[in-house]
């Protein structure tokens, strides 16, 4: 038994010598970003911006750039505040810095969280198919048939101990049913080709199966739909927190300083305080989706250029 | 077909049920209750607590959810504790506004899209076709939120050429040809904001549609034929390339009529999106159960109409 496994193993993993390898994904994506000058300037401005925001973000406090200041109300931009104060004096620019930050942890963990779960519930279903299938599937089809911003917002509305971390979980809680259809659709049609088959005869356990030798097969799609979600799930958090149903008051949020703009006052005259962070939020999903086509492109042979 | 339909209304059933299972629990864990808004403030504790008795507060959750569905079976989904108005008519109220704004905002999308989608395919790799893929980008990295505040910013407040938000000036009398006028010209500025989103998905499709039928075997039979070019696109490539689009309605009236509450939010329009948000934070627990019930009731009857559509434009479709 042990022996057949390593056997197994030894034909999937290695290329005969003398013939040359396939590209990896990684150099298809790189080869895919020096032809997409938009994918390229992408890749720059999101890689500029995350130093900029995340290095910014690491000098000031939150509960400093918190902190009511009567003297400093609603400031025009000046020397001294770049991006001018809000209604309670509070300095815009490590508002922003933070709040981008924030923003952008979120999605990222929510994107990631998502993920996992549906690659395990996507893996599971596609692969064993059959009752454990048709199970899966009744519980994906009931949560697509809910209202998720509806839910969302009344879950936030209910938590008691109301935070960051149950603020993802629950919208994790819809996020994960798109990369489990995906993952699902993906590994039922690696279970039906030769190298699966061979394997199971071989007697290869299913978990190996599943996640090392299905998985890496389907993994640039992944990656992609992943990808594509991050920048989703920005706009998701931000447009929550904008309604007041995102982070909790006190966490500077994008979607806070959107807010702003909910006052006609501040959106009349004082367009500093809620401009920037929508020009910010919406570079930020520019870049990450030219980035995602790039990645689509290289995940796909019949669109990668030439 | 009917079996097919009247199968998958069936399945509607137990699926509203857990629903409304679900939805009930959840308002009953949530803070205060019905009479924290009903009763004038000088009534005594005591007898708050007798009223509450009456009305079945400290009831086991299974007789108030048993209760509940009785009610609703009847029509009676309770009553809102904010407008003191029965659910059923507050959100009859604002149907109507979501309806026509929905029905606007399709309007510009499939609009939009189906003229962007054909040239994008038509002229592909030109610079139409690439101004118009970078259109797409633009639109889908935009949340709702900024491009309808940068428009109420630009169009409403700078050039005056919209109202900022609402769905009517007061100073109008309901039913006269003035009244519906004002009422158009507020909806314009939301519809455009949402149309101009949501037509992406079109455009994509219709684009990859029509790149794809271009070297299909018809297509390359007409032209060696001696088909001329532009008959080959407007007989045999556009009429292809639309039927499916029509399908893609149902979808996007359960996505409209629900997803519609960024849009009413920033544009204080009285839809049911904003009902909703009023209501969560008034806690009108009524009417958001209802609300969502709703919404969740039209995306499955949405979908259920893409697929009877998608079978009667394409006969090769069958639902199995």
């Amino acid at each position: 038994m042990e022996k057949k496994k390593e056997k197994s193993s030894d034909n999937v993993h290695s290329a005969p010598a003398g013939l040359s390898q396939p590209p990896s994904f990684l150099e298809l994506v790189g080869k895919e970003l020096m032809q997409d000058r938009f994918a390229l300037i992408s890749l720059h401005t999101l890689i500029a911006i995350l130093i900029i925001v995340f290095l910014g973000a690491a000098f000031v406090s939150t509960p400093d750039s918190m902190k009511i200041n009567l003297a400093k109300l609603n400031n025009a931009p000046s020397a001294q505040y770049l991006l001018g104060t809000d209604a309670s004096g509070r300095d815009m620019v490590p508002q922003l810095l933070l709040g981008a930050r924030n923003s952008f942890l979120i999605a990222f963990g929510v994107t990631l969280l998502g993920g996992m779960v549906g690659i395990l519930v996507g893996l599971c279903a596609g692969f064993y198919g059959g009752k454990v299938d048709h199970a899966i599937m009744r519980v994906l089809d009931f949560i697509s048939m809910l209202p998720r911003l509806m839910f969302i917002i009344v879950l936030v509305s209910l938590i008691p101990n109301y935070n960051v971390t149950t603020f993802i979980l629950i919208i994790t809680l819809f996020s994960w049913i798109g990369d489990a259809r995906l993952v699902r659709a993906k590994t039922l049609q690696q279970g039906s080709l030769d190298y699966v088959q061979a394997s199971k005869t071989l007697g290869t356990s299913n978990i190996i199966i599943m996640f090392r030798e299905v998985l890496p097969n389907i993994s640039s799609l992944i990656i992609v739909n992943l990808t594509l979600n991050l920048a989703g799930n920005m706009g998701l958090e931000t447009g929550l927190t904008f309604l007041g149903f995102g982070l909790p008051f006190d966490t500077p949020s994008l979607g806070t300083l959107i807010g702003y703009a909910a006052i006609p006052e501040n959106m009349q005259r004082r367009w500093w305080q809620w401009l920037p962070a929508s020009l910010l939020i919406f570079v930020m999903m520019l870049c990450i989706n030219f980035l995602g086509q790039a990645i689509k492109r290289a995940a796909d042979s019949k669109q990668r250029a030439a | 077909m009917w079996k097919t339909i009247v199968k998958r209304v069936l399945i509607l059933v137990p699926q509203v049920i857990i629903l409304s299972l679900l939805i009930f629990l959840l308002a009953n864990f949530m803070p205060g209750d019905a009479l924290t808004g009903k009763i004038d403030p000088g009534v005594s504790p005591a007898r708050l607590e007798e009223l509450r008795r009456q009305w079945g507060y400290y009831d086991p959750w299974y007789v108030k959810y048993g209760r509940w569905v009785q009610n609703a079976l009847q029509g009676d989904l309770g009553e809102s504790t904010a407008y003191k108005l029965p659910v059923l008519q507050l959100i009859g109220q604002r149907a109507g506004n979501t309806f026509w704004l929905a029905l606007m905002t399709m309007a510009i999308s499939y609009g939009i899209g189906i003229l962007l989608g054909i040239i994008a395919g038509r002229y592909q790799n030109k610079p139409a076709d690439k101004a118009i893929v970078f259109y797409t980008f633009v639109a889908l990295a935009m949340p709702t939120v900024v491009f309808s505040l940068i428009n109420i910013f630009v169009f409403a407040f700078k050039l005056h050429w919209f109202p900022m938000g609402g769905s009517v000036d007061v100073v109008y009398t309901v039913g006269t040809l003035p009244y519906y006028r004002d009422k158009l010209y507020h909806m314009i500025l939301p519809a455009l904001t949402g149309g101009l989103l949501y037509t992406i998905g079109t455009i994509q499709f219709l684009r990859n549609e029509i790149i794809d039928y271009k070297n299909s075997d018809f297509v390359v039979t007409a032209r060696s034929k001696g088909v001329p070019e532009k008959k080959i696109f407007s007989r045999h490539i556009f009429r292809n390339a639309l039927l499916p689009v029509a399908s893609f309605m149902g979808y996007d009236i359960a996505f409209l009529l629900g997803g519609s509450i960024f849009i009413e939010y920033v544009f204080s329009y009285p839809g049911m999106g904003r009902l909703f948000i009023e209501s969560i934070l008034r806690r009108d627990y009524a009417v958001v159960n209802a609300l969502i019930i709703l919404f969740a009731v039209l995306t499955v009857l949405g979908t259920l109409l893409s697929d009877i559509i998608m079978t009667v434009v394409d006969p090769r479709i069958r639902i199995k």
